[in-house]
């Protein structure tokens, strides 16, 4: 076999090049630290890649929704505990007011606490968001969620709609609560239901004319106070709920970083031997280029 | 006698003298492409019979012989059209993927934050902030749909134009070839036969070159001339004639070229599809196996999401109450009908989860109608009879089929193939996006059972329920308890009953349909134990701006598997589009490395056979000067014997 000068000076040439060409891949992996340079490095881990990475991305949205949610559960439970304390004060006056020595005047001034006891009730009631919504008016969060006349008689203007926020891919939480779950619908001693509202005014209204309050006014005022407790306990149950999906929520968050670095990320051990392999490579291959060019006939011809 | 001699030193001069100019020629072009090795080929004269026997009168050069191997050269050939067509895919390819899969610039990302937004608009329906953010968002997608398919569209143009000049190169090799040819058979001809060793591998080159443009066959004619064809038999070179080949726009493919030959004089054909080989075939078979489908993918996801998101945002009211409007723009199918054709046809979507990557022919051949995928060529079965009562349904698509259509009328269908380069958000003001739900449910509050309706949920956007009266549902109803297990819906306007249903407190029920089948466009599900008495209304959603329902519906279709017949989210088929190009260029990438290692095979097999040596040169160049030197002597011994003679006779 005979082999042509341009040949072995290709050949000689060709390895380098190939050398440098492994080297260079090798080099883009050790600074980027990703194995997947290119989709067409593994076709199938890098789909897969895409695929974390998109579901960390909705995870992430995910646990902002959360956030979202833990802060809007978190004024709803504030505010219902307020009510709960109002609603609390107007009992111990209708406990006191039904104390027989009291005179009518007497009764006409604590009915002046429950008046304004009432207003601090619609105003809860018609408590805003930090983006000025009403909290309790379902759907129609734009206007206030109660309002009333000149003779005192609260409206609710809501709707029955409850928002929801989504916190996983298959779970919705609900973050608030209409006005007519929290304020209206108690049933009364006599056996309809009433308003939050109506209980208080017909009460106040008693105390005003000087009258001594129905003993009724007592149950149904407990009643009032149940309902939003039992409210208030779900908002409670929600919150819990809020603070486990969370914690779900980052261990899976955790669990595809986990992945995602098992897919794409360089084993530097590895890879930095596979380096050093190549450089010698590559130097053996100049060391024997520069040798083998060198020898010629020509050298030793007269 | 002596004289005799001087002839013989004298032939021994001279064809040393050949030998060894052939050598230096030889070193001379040890760097020269396509170069062979000549050889001078060495005979002893004729000799001289006399009585004493045949006498010996020196040496001729009978010939000088490039080294040359027709297997070797042909695989050579063989090995450059293959290694061109595969380097050029995969570097084609490989350009494609990078773009496709780089996190900036590809569509994931761009995807997930328009998602993100919806969550963020639906967390506060209320605030224009994020309803703008949505928008903006919206906005930025179509954008880089627009600019993925903008990029493939320009990649598509750089095609043609490359195109446009390797035909040219092409053109000019098989110019040169012909010319060689001429050259070749007049240079035989005034040399008694020799071969034109240094013009013959001059046109190998020509042919090894115009082999990395496109692969050819070659027939080497008795006159020393060299045939030469592309395609399947169709001549480029015959003789000192070349044909011209050329670039033709394609009437039902904007952007896209036919590669043409003609000789001069006559009608060019087209030979696009039995060119391979070489940077042609590379780019071919880029177009067609690569860049047209991934174009065609990102059109189909651009028309899936588009059309899905638009449902679902009908499926809404505005802030304002309005029913939402078409979020994004969705190009319809684009149809070609060929020159000739007499009838027309129409052609839209139908059910889009149903779309293929593939474009399609549609034929008429008198009696009926015949679609056939472009990628495959297989037939596709169609439902329906064409009229636009019943049309043809077959993959996603819809074609209603006009008046006079003829035999032989036929339409080239490229369903999605400009959707993603048109898709655009259509709502421009952020309180016109549809995010809360039009139906709104309430249980009375005089209720005393502990029955529950849900929310409500659209199925159908255009029930007349929605559609005739805007801002109201019509009619609003109210179900009402007759009893514990049985009630009855009712026309709120009109107070007549329009249903009846049964009730089990266990199962709950679905109001909707009816029993008769009264469907007014959305469900409502009871639930719970309802009194005797107990009633739930359902109207519009005036003023309903806090609602968040159709936002989530919209949020929910990111990780929804709604596209490629259910099979894939938005992402997933983003995903797959990216995978399945990664895995064209590596297996482009694959063969062009196997393939380089044929061609370097080819290249040694060639360059044992042809090639030059310089440490054999080196051993020539010292063997012929020794025998140079050597006949030399004999010229010199010739004089002195002549001298010795003419001395003796003299003296």
């Amino acid at each position: 076999m005979r082999i042509s000068t341009f040949q072995l000076y290709q050949q000689g040439v060709n390895n380098m090049l190939q050398q440098q060409v492994n080297l260079s891949a090798t080099e883009a992996q050790l600074s980027s630290g990703k194995r997947l340079v290119h989709p067409s490095d593994d076709p199938a881990a890098s789909l897969r890649s895409l695929q974390l990475q998109d579901r960390q991305t909705l995870n992430q949205q995910y646990l902002a929704n959360l956030d979202t949610a833990t802060s809007r559960l978190q004024q709803e439970g504030d505010t219902l505990s307020s009510t709960v304390d109002l609603l609390q004060r107007v009992r111990e006056l209708a406990v006191s007011a039904q104390n027989g020595t009291l005179t009518g005047p007497d009764r006409q001034a604590i009915a002046v606490e429950t008046k304004s006891l009432l207003d601090g009730l619609v105003a809860l009631g018609n408590t805003q968001d930090a983006n000025g919504q009403y909290l309790f008016a379902g759907y129609q969060s734009a206007s206030a969620a109660f309002t009333s006349d000149a003779a005192g008689n609260v409206a609710y203007n809501g709707d029955q709609g409850q928002s929801t926020l989504q916190v996983s891919p298959t779970r919705r939480i609900a973050v608030g609560d209409n006005g007519a779950d929290v304020f209206l619908g108690v049933p009364t001693a006599g056996g309809a239901v009433d308003s939050l509202f109506g209980i208080v005014k017909s009460f106040s209204d008693a105390l005003s004319a000087g009258n001594v309050p129905s003993p009724d006014a007592l149950t149904n005022i407990d009643a009032a106070i149940n309902r939003v407790l039992t409210v208030q306990a779900d908002v409670g149950s929600r919150q819990r709920a809020v603070d486990q999906q969370t914690q779900v929520n980052q261990s899976f968050g955790l669990v595809l970083d986990q992945e995602q670095s098992r897919v794409s990320d360089l084993d530097y051990v590895s890879a930095i031997s596979r380096y050093n392999r190549e450089m010698t490579a590559l130097q053996a291959s100049q060391q024997a280029f520069s040798k083998i060019q060198g020898l010629s006939l020509f050298n030793f011809l007269p | 006698m002596a004289s005799e001699l001087l002839n013989i030193g004298t032939s021994a001069l001279l064809s040393y003298q050949r030998a060894l100019d052939t050598t230096g020629h030889n070193i001379a072009n040890v760097n020269t492409p396509g170069y062979s090795r000549q050889q001078v080929q060495l005979s002893a004269r004729m000799p001289q019979g006399t009585a004493d026997g045949f006498l010996g009168t020196g040496v001729d050069v009978s010939t000088i012989l490039r080294s040359y191997d027709q297997f070797a050269t042909g695989d050579l050939r063989t090995t450059t059209a293959s290694s061109g067509e595969l380097d050029t895919l995969s570097s084609l390819a490989g350009a494609l993927d990078n773009l496709l899969s780089d996190q900036n610039s590809g569509l994931s990302p761009a995807l997930g934050s328009f998602f993100d937004a919806v969550q963020g608009a639906a967390n506060d329906p209320t605030s224009l902030a994020a309803r703008q953010v949505m928008l903006s968002e919206g906005d930025s997608l179509a954008q880089r749909f627009q600019v993925l398919d903008q990029w493939m569209q320009d990649d598509r143009n750089s095609l043609a134009a490359q195109m446009q000049s390797e035909v040219q190169d092409v053109n000019q090799l098989a110019g040169s070839i012909a010319d060689l040819n001429r050259q070749i058979i007049e240079a035989s001809s005034r040399s008694n036969g020799q071969p034109p060793n240094d013009l013959l591998d001059q046109r190998d080159q020509l042919v090894l070159q115009l082999s990395g443009k496109v692969a050819v066959t070659t027939v080497p004619q008795a006159d020393g001339s060299l045939n030469v064809f592309i395609g399947k038999g169709q001549s480029l070179v015959l003789g000192s004639a070349a044909s011209q080949v050329g670039v033709q726009p394609r009437t039902d493919d904007p952007g896209q070229v036919d590669i043409t030959l003609g000789a001069a004089g006559s009608p060019a054909v087209t030979i696009t599809n039995f060119v391979s080989g070489g940077t042609l075939g590379g780019i071919l078979r880029y177009r067609n196996e690569i860049l047209d489908p991934a174009i065609n993918e990102l059109g189909r996801l651009a028309v899936e999401f588009g059309t899905y998101m638009n449902d679902q945002h009908h499926a809404g009211i505005t802030l304002a109450g309005a029913a939402g409007q078409d979020l994004f723009s969705v190009a319809p199918p684009a149809v070609f009908p060929a020159s000739g054709n007499s009838g027309s046809i129409t052609v839209g979507f139908d059910d889009v989860s149903k779309l293929t990557v593939s474009d399609y022919r549609l034929q008429y051949d008198g009696s009926s109608w015949n679609l056939t995928r472009l990628d495959s060529g297989q037939s596709v079965p169609m439902s329906g009879s064409g009229s636009a009562a019943d049309p043809f349904v077959a993959d996603g698509l819809r074609i209603t089929v006009g008046a006079g259509a003829a035999a032989g009328d036929n339409y080239v269908l490229r369903p999605v193939r400009a959707a993603a380069g048109s898709i655009n958000t259509l709502v421009s003001d952020a309180r016109d996006l549809a995010l809360a739900s039009p139906v709104r449910t309430a249980a009375a509050v005089t209720n005393t059972g502990t029955g529950q309706i849900s929310a409500g949920t659209v199925t159908d956007s255009n029930n007349p329920a929605f559609q005739s009266v805007p801002g109201q549902l019509s009619p609003p109803v109210t179900i009402r308890f007759t009893s514990p297990t049985s009630y009855e819906v009712v026309d709120q306007s009109t107070s007549s009953v329009i249903d009846t249903g049964s009730y089990d407190p266990a199962a709950g029920a679905d109001v909707f349909p009816t029993a008769s089948g009264t469907d007014y466009g959305y469900r409502v599900t009871l639930s719970g134990n309802p009194a005797a008495g107990d009633t739930f209304n359902v109207g519009f959603n005036t003023n309903g701006v806090g609602d968040n329902r159709n936002a989530l519906a919209m949020a929910g279709m990111q990780s929804t598997r709604l596209v490629n017949g259910g099979t894939a989210s938005f992402n997933d088929a983003y995903g797959m589009l990216v995978a399945n190009t990664g895995t064209r260029a590596h297996q482009a990438q694959t063969s062009s490395q196997v393939q380089q290692g044929l061609l370097q095979q080819a290249q040694d097999a060639w360059s044992q056979k042809s090639g030059v040596n310089l440490d054999e040169e080196a051993a020539n160049l010292l063997r012929f000067q020794q025998a140079y030197q050597a006949a030399a002597r004999v010229i010199s011994v010739s004089d002195q014997v002549f001298n010795t003679l003419l001395n003796a006779v003299g003296g």
